[in-house]
């Protein structure tokens, strides 16, 4: 556990907090196989439980039955660690969400913050968790038992226009009052598609992402691309590589999207070369000459300079000539 | 099916035709600049190193991550480490997107489901229909 830990924390630093008080929580129950926890004292464990067990196992009696499998999961299972493995980084999403939400009230007036929002999650994080670890430690567990409007409405509800209260507050009051008010929820899943994004490109389950649509565009002006690659062909040329084993449905689409811009870039910058050069027609010396401008192009300068080569030793084609002209 | 009549290499390669509608889309003759053939030939050579570059740099993400399968995170995160974070937006964007056409693909095959009738009228229709077929058939 302590490895997946290490593992996720570069990433997102604000959540290594989130984990050390979540590691014992976590691994209580396995501890208590040790002989060190369970003979010396049981006692300790007990009330180690009483804090940080609890709460989540009382709401879990109010809660469906179904959601019991989460607490008895960790316990007993008998490979625990892969298990953990796979939970990591839904809970690490979920505290994102989390603190998505716990951050809400402080700068609820606009939303537009959070589409840049990833820096203001890490600021502001450690923030709230110093100022309440073990609720926070909770939550995420809570969020998973609880079905989505049932963590949401109240926050909507309360925060926003009354308490500046601390969400940790919040969170030791709330159970009560679980009534899903639809407006409100509407309030709260209106956090902009480019953070559902992030939550779908983690391979979150779309958990709200159904009332997050109505997302203000984020700065990303229009393409002037309506053709889009056939997403199979790129999945093969991904899979040409064979070290490149399994494709989620979603990548084509996202590198389909990245090399669309990749082209916008590539023939933009060729077209103003030829613009320069009073030529109506990109050469492929043109396109070259870009790669060659920037260091970004890198990975094409190889590609670029064969091409040439070849096109010096076949002299044919009107694009080589009339790159010549201008070269000449 | 014109890449399994020609095979191999071309199935490794980007449609010409795709991929001049695409320039052409972003050069538009108002422009009065054309691509030339090397040109987007060229062009066709350097969108594949990408998708190459892109999806080898996402595997090593997603192997580091101890994931078999290469989500849209690492795609954006791989972009990011190659200097085309500026990409990133876009790219989120047009996942999401997807989704949601993805949502509604679901909500409407339900829909068709339910939408319908009751699940006894259903079995009843299809009861009459079996005969109906049943019947054109003797």
């Amino acid at each position: 556990m302590s490895g997946d830990g290490g593992t996720y924390a570069p990433k997102s630093p604000d959540l290594s907090s989130f984990y050390s008080p979540e590691g014992p929580t976590d691994e209580a129950p396995s501890t208590a196989a040790q002989p060190q926890a369970a003979g010396a004292q049981p006692q300790q464990l007990s009330s180690q439980q009483s804090q940080s067990q609890f709460s989540p196992q009382q709401r879990l009696h109010l809660q469906p039955p179904a959601t019991t499998y989460f607490t008895g999961a960790p316990a007993h299972s008998p490979q625990r660690f892969p298990q953990g493995q796979q939970q990591q980084p839904q809970q690490q999403q979920q505290q994102h969400q989390q603190t998505h939400q716990q951050i809400k009230p402080q700068q609820s007036p606009a939303y537009s913050p959070y589409l840049s929002s990833p820096s203001t999650v890490s600021q502001a994080g450690p923030g709230f968790t110093s100022s309440s670890p073990l609720q926070s430690q909770h939550s995420p567990q809570q969020q998973q038992k609880a079905p989505p409007f049932y963590v949401q409405s109240p926050y909507g509800t309360q925060y926003k226009p009354q308490f500046p209260v601390q969400p940790a507050q919040f969170y030791g009051t709330a159970p009560a009052n679980s009534a899903p008010l639809p407006g409100q929820a509407d309030g709260v899943s209106s956090s902009p598609s480019s953070f559902a994004a992030a939550q779908i490109a983690g391979g979150m389950p779309p958990k709200r992402g159904a009332a997050a649509q109505a997302a203000p565009a984020p700065a990303i002006e229009p393409s002037p691309v309506k053709t889009k690659f056939p997403t199979a062909r790129i999945k093969r040329i991904m899979q040409a590589d064979e070290e490149v084993g399994k494709v989620a449905q979603q990548t084509p689409i996202a590198v389909g999207k990245a090399l669309e811009m990749f082209m916008v870039n590539l023939v933009t910058k060729s077209a103003d070369v030829a613009r320069e050069k009073n030529s109506k027609r990109v050469s492929a010396q043109m396109l070259k000459q870009v790669v060659e401008s920037d260091d970004q192009w890198d990975f094409l300068r190889d590609i670029v300079s064969r091409v040439e080569n070849e096109e010096k030793a076949s002299a044919g084609g009107a694009g080589a000539a009339a790159a010549g002209k201008v070269r000449g | 099916m014109s890449d399994h009549e020609f095979g191999g290499n071309d199935d490794l390669s980007l449609p010409k035709a795709t991929v001049q509608k695409i320039v052409s889309e972003i050069l538009p003759s108002s422009t009065g600049i054309a691509f030339s053939k090397e040109a987007r030939d060229l062009l066709i050579e350097c969108c594949v190193e990408f998708i190459t570059l892109v999806s080898s740099e996402a595997n090593e993400i997603s192997e580091k991550e101890a994931k078999k399968t290469i989500a849209c995170d690492h795609i954006t995160k791989a972009l990011e480490q190659l200097g085309f974070s500026d990409y990133v937006p876009a790219v989120l964007e047009a996942a999401a997107e997807h989704k949601e056409v993805q949502k509604g693909r679901e909500k409407k095959a339900n829909k068709f489901e339910q939408s319908g009738m009751t699940l006894e009228e259903l079995e009843r229709l299809q009861a009459e229909q079996f005969a109906a077929a049943a019947a054109r058939h003797t």
